[in-house]
């Protein structure tokens, strides 16, 4: 299966998920735990994608020394600390990466 | 940008907006254009399209580590209208991972969109049956944040139709824009490009901010203790214990007093 099939499948089910209760169940049918649950997906997931991008990072050495991934980790996460901005979050990151390697070669 | 991000912005809430309603047709704010466009709509989206921007720019850079065309990339991008679940999903392309897990782990990361569809649909309600079906693909974290801010909409069908039209047609072509854009470029980086690590960094970028609470402190620290020692585990199954995980822990945390 070509990833773009993936994807598109993955746009399926998540139509499903944005239609369910405006076209298939009434939204009061939604139960409060249920609520709760879903509403703390979002950190649950960035950390699960950080975590398992840095050991990949470190395992296969992606981005190049697997220490300078963790410093720049570290970096990266003072700046948005501080800034609160994801997009300069990301600047810091691959600029403060790119040092590191350097002087690591 | 996050939803409470989003709320952040001070132009979404002017006092001087009228209430609209359906008996007080004469003080709806004036159509633009061509009547398609919500002139406050565009007002505020603004500062919604230059927060996305760098987002749809990082996931361009990985839809061309997957060496997918551009047409494929943007048409796969507009399908899925997804950024986080997006880069997870192609995450797991890029390291072999198959259709199920793929799938469970969008529908996992998604699952919040059920929760924003239970709060906007009465504003779907009794909407043209196109509506109903295709408009609901606008619903993002931006949209619906941006909705919450303006609860004169539930009043007027009509008004919010154009509203939230205008605000998902805009988000929609900045986002695919710069996601083709980036794509046309092809691939940018090699295999130990320091440009590999934007997506991990960005991810960083929207936890961070979020620690302060506590429940999110114990999901995120659950979902990365889970995702990282089984990491090892092929086809990216860790990855989606990581977020069942972190998702369980956060809501024994919110039961517990703080």
């Amino acid at each position: 299966m070509t990833a773009f099939a993936i994807l598109a499948a993955g746009g399926a089910v998540t139509w499903l998920i944005r239609v369910a209760f405006i076209n298939f169940v009434p939204s009061s049918r939604l139960p409060p735990i249920a609520r709760r649950a879903v509403e703390g997906v979002g950190p649950a997931a960035m950390a699960a994608l950080i975590a398992t991008e840095l050991s990949q990072h470190v395992q296969t050495g992606g981005t190049g020394e697997p220490a300078a991934s963790l410093g720049a980790a570290v970096v990266a996460g003072l700046a948005a600390w501080r800034t609160r901005k994801p997009a300069l979050t990301v600047v810091v990151g691959i600029i403060v990466l790119w040092l590191l390697g350097a002087v690591a070669n | 940008v996050s939803a409470r991000a989003a709320l952040r912005h001070e132009p979404f809430a002017s006092p001087h907006l009228p209430v609209v309603s359906p008996t007080n047709q004469a003080e709806r704010p004036k159509r633009w254009v061509t009547g398609v466009v919500d002139r406050e709509a565009l007002r505020d989206v603004i500062p919604i399209l230059m927060g996305i921007a760098p987002f749809a720019m990082v996931i361009g850079v990985a839809l061309g580590e997957l060496e997918i065309s551009q047409p494929m990339g943007i048409a796969a991008s507009a399908l899925i209208y997804a950024g986080s679940a997006q880069l997870a999903a192609i995450d797991l392309l890029s390291g072999g991972a198959g259709l199920i897990t793929v799938l469970l782990t969008v529908a996992v990361i998604n699952a919040r969109m059920l929760v924003y569809g239970a709060a906007l649909e009465p504003m779907f309600r009794d909407q043209p049956a196109w509506f109903r079906w295709i408009a609901p693909q606008f619903i993002v974290d931006q949209t619906y944040a941006l909705v919450l801010n303006r609860p004169e909409l539930a009043h007027d069908r009509e008004r919010f139709r154009r509203y939230w039209l205008t605000i998902g047609g805009a988000i929609g072509l900045v986002w695919l824009g710069t996601i083709g854009t980036t794509l046309s470029m092809g691939p940018i980086t090699g295999p130990q490009s320091p440009l590999n690590f934007a997506p991990t960094a960005l991810f960083i970028g929207m936890l961070v901010p979020k620690l302060a609470e506590r429940r999110a402190w114990i999901a995120a620290a659950g979902a990365a203790l889970v995702a990282g020692l089984a990491s090892l585990l092929p086809n990216g199954i860790g990855l989606l214990a990581g977020i069942l995980a972190g998702m369980t822990l956060g809501s024994f945390g919110e039961r517990r007093p703080s």
